[in-house]
């Protein structure tokens, strides 16, 4: 019979207590199994807080990522499939821009923030939205900042897990029109990799980011200009 | 979709706006149809759900793109309209049952009645057929098919087969005067166009223009 070969390791703890230490192998392999859990339980609070996903934020000096959003509406039997691209860059630039089915790109840099429509051909300033979208992009910054208990318009929570999730609950105002964010995370890295909605009138929206790539390096005038 | 065409009506539509303003049209009985011609018959007759982009302009806000998300029952008098901001989030839902209007969520200024109720009364304008039958049918000044229906709330509806397949639609009030015009643009897929520009008139004057991204018959 050909023999079974073990890293050394195992063989040298495990078969020999099996084999032939009756309940000294049975306590090592027990204690063993603890080491292991403890260990384990290590792994899964790393991204348990706030502090410990600010941390591994910290690593996130820009990011690049396409993105596929979906609206989900009432009235609608299938979802509004919109499409993307997403660059950040520590402390506050985002670059983000929709592709299909309307243009329109956020441009938010230490200037402020600038909201432009593809109208004719061409990119035009929304003055108006732009002003607007300041507490959005605010918001959206501090994700891939890893600071996701900043803003006091929300209640924030952690759940660990595989893919651990940050739940914001909107208190007064804001819970008019959203009822619930919660944000998929990278638990290698605190990465935000998606986002769910929930709007009123059982509207909801999912945008999950793909091809994520992390510092590489970008011209500071992707931030700048359309 | 081809954009020469579209640029073309386009072109069209605002010749014949110009004209309209170098002479106001006014409110006149038709002449008699020529044997045999029947009435546009552009508005959906079945349910039916659909996305629109949508631009909106006016001297005192300029331009903007929105996403437009309607659920449509011809036979009920029954919408249901979403507005969205280009990047999906939902600025103005409400739905109108037979003339009854509701707001279900709107973001300020959205949500003021008057014009909300407005903004409706202009989807309903595009996308809901008339009720009831015509009450004058016949050619107009410009020797234009024409018929014209009651409006519910006081006035006229009216549509005009164009040459080239596009259906120009036009809303008087009870004066006589026109408040909204449309020119809704060939294909029409069972009735419904592939583009639509919207005219409204009244003390702000604004432009609506609507191209159709994808629609959905329920029946």
């Amino acid at each position: 019979m050909k023999k079974v070969i073990f890293p050394s390791l195992v063989r040298d703890y495990f078969l020999p207590s099996w084999r032939f230490r009756g309940n000294m192998g049975i306590i090592k392999t027990m204690t063993l199994f603890i080491c292991f859990w403890v260990l384990f339980s290590v792994g899964v609070s790393v991204a348990d807080d706030f502090e410990t996903l600010r941390q591994s934020a910290q690593n996130i000096k820009s990011l690049s990522a396409d993105f596929v959003q979906e609206k989900h509406l009432k009235i609608l039997a299938n979802p509004i499939t919109s499409k993307g691209r997403l660059y950040f860059k520590a402390p506050r630039s985002i670059r983000w821009e929709y592709l299909t089915p309307i243009k329109s790109l956020t441009l938010m840099n230490d200037n402020g923030v600038a909201v432009y429509s593809w109208l004719e051909d061409k990119w035009v300033l929304d003055r108006a939205q732009s002003d607007a979208r300041g507490i959005v992009m605010d918001e959206i910054n501090n994700w891939f900042s890893g600071r996701f208990d900043e803003n006091p318009a929300f209640s924030h929570t952690v759940k660990p897990g595989p893919k651990p999730l940050v739940i914001l609950t909107p208190k007064e105002g804001v819970k008019n029109f959203i009822s619930l964010i919660v944000l998929t995370l990278s638990d290698a890295n605190g990465l935000v990799t998606g986002v769910e909605i929930f709007e009123s009138g059982d509207n909801r929206t999912t945008i999950d980011f793909i091809n994520e790539k992390l510092n590489t390096d970008f011209p500071e005038s992707l931030f700048e200009e359309p | 979709m081809k954009k020469t065409p579209h640029l073309l009506w386009g072109i069209a539509f605002l010749v014949s706006i110009l004209t309209s303003c170098a002479a106001v049209v006014t409110y006149e009985p038709l002449k008699p149809p020529s044997p045999g011609a029947v009435c546009p018959t552009i508005f959906p007759e079945t349910d039916f759900r659909a996305v629109h982009r949508i631009e909106i302009s006016s001297a005192r806000s300029g331009k903007s793109a929105f996403i437009g998300a309607v659920k449509c029952e011809p036979d009920k008098s029954t919408l249901h309209a979403v507005l969205m901001s280009a990047e999906g989030m939902v600025i103005f839902e409400a739905a109108v049952k037979k003339g009854a209007f509701r707001i279900i969520s709107a973001f300020p200024p959205l949500d003021d009645s008057v014009f909300a109720r407005g903004l409706m009364a202009d989807v309903s304008f595009l996308l809901l057929k008339p009720a009831g039958m015509p009450m004058e049918t016949g050619l107009d000044r410009q020797g234009l098919m024409t018929c014209r229906w009651s409006a519910a709330a006081g006035g006229v509806i009216e549509q005009s087969m164009m040459r080239a397949g596009a259906v120009r639609i036009r809303r008087y009030n009870q004066a006589g005067r026109i408040t909204k015009e449309a020119l809704a643009l060939p294909p029409f897929d069972r009735g419904l166009p592939v583009a639509m520009h919207l005219k409204v008139s009244g003390p702000v004057k604004y432009f609506i223009d609507l191209k159709l991204l994808e629609v959905k018959w329920v029946n």
